[in-house]
């Protein structure tokens, strides 16, 4: 019971403040709302009992992503405000491919539960596994399993950090130096 | 723990806000919030499932999503400063700089 109350309380903030956060004029108020969405994601990872995710979520995403989304903000002054008749017209398009998308999936449960492949994922079981993962069984997949995949992030990860360095370096010419 | 179609209605609704951030705004940055949203999804949708069969790849996968996640942020918002110091643009469609 305590745990459904969790789970709803949890995925109602993470829903509403993803609303809102495609919703609002300023990019500073969805950077925050995107903040309380990958916090509340967070907390459902506790949830889980996935101990090493709820960590890398809070450091990494809810910390490290949102920080920066709000230093380049700040950097670059780029708090822009769309206007308001092209922001309501988008709304109505947002809203059709909702109620597309929304008629389509809620038509693909529908049929899923009849057809045996349903059956075979066992959607609608009602207990999952006894034992949740531990934080070492994690890391013997991360380094086991997945270590090629692990050595290729890294790399990307060194990468992404040389690119954002390279591309964001000023050529400082002798006309417009900075003071 | 609930079943797991509570988690995959979260992740699939995460999923659904992040596809209209991305249609619906202009503003480059909040395009590039969505497409985060998008990858947290996919995240709850990996532990759930992890949770659910008891194996921890789902999470170990998971974890390496996180990464790569934050590395494609990285790299979005240099090449959105780049851009935006250089044309000193305010919305991602301005002067089609970010179309092809």
């Amino acid at each position: 019971m305590s745990s459904s109350v969790l789970f709803y309380s949890l995925a109602g903030i993470a829903v509403l403040s993803a609303a809102l956060m495609i919703t609002r004029r300023k990019a500073m108020q969805s950077a925050a709302c995107l903040g309380a969405t990958l916090l509340a994601t967070a907390g459902i990872f506790l949830q889980l009992q996935s101990r090493v995710l709820f960590a890398t979520q809070l450091l990494l995403f809810a910390g490290a992503v949102v920080a920066l989304f709000v230093a380049v903000m700040k950097l670059l002054c780029l708090d822009g405000v769309q206007g308001k008749t092209q922001f309501l017209r988008k709304i109505a398009i947002s809203l059709l491919i909702l109620l597309i998308l929304g008629g389509e999936s809620a038509l693909m449960f529908w049929s899923a539960r009849k057809t045996p492949v349903a059956r075979l994922l066992a959607f609608g079981a009602t207990t999952a596994a006894k034992i949740a993962p531990d934080a070492r069984a994690v890391m013997r997949g991360l380094f086991g399993s997945y270590q090629l995949a692990f050595a290729v992030t890294v790399v990307v990860l060194i990468v992404a950090a040389v690119g954002a360095v390279a591309m964001t370096k000023q050529k400082v010419e002798s006309g417009d130096a900075l003071d | 723990m609930l079943s797991i179609e509570h988690y995959f209605f979260l992740s699939f609704a995460l999923f659904l806000l992040g596809v209209v951030g991305v249609v619906m705004r202009r503003n480059a940055l909040v395009v590039l919030m969505s497409v985060e949203l998008i990858l947290n999804a996919v995240n709850i949708n990996l532990v759930a499932f992890s949770r659910w069969f008891g194996d921890a790849s789902g999470q170990a996968v998971a974890i390496l999503l996180v990464v790569v996640a934050f590395a494609e942020a990285v790299v979005g918002l240099a090449i959105i400063a780049a851009v935006f110091r250089r044309h000193d643009a305010k919305t991602g469609d301005e002067k089609d700089m970010l179309s092809w």
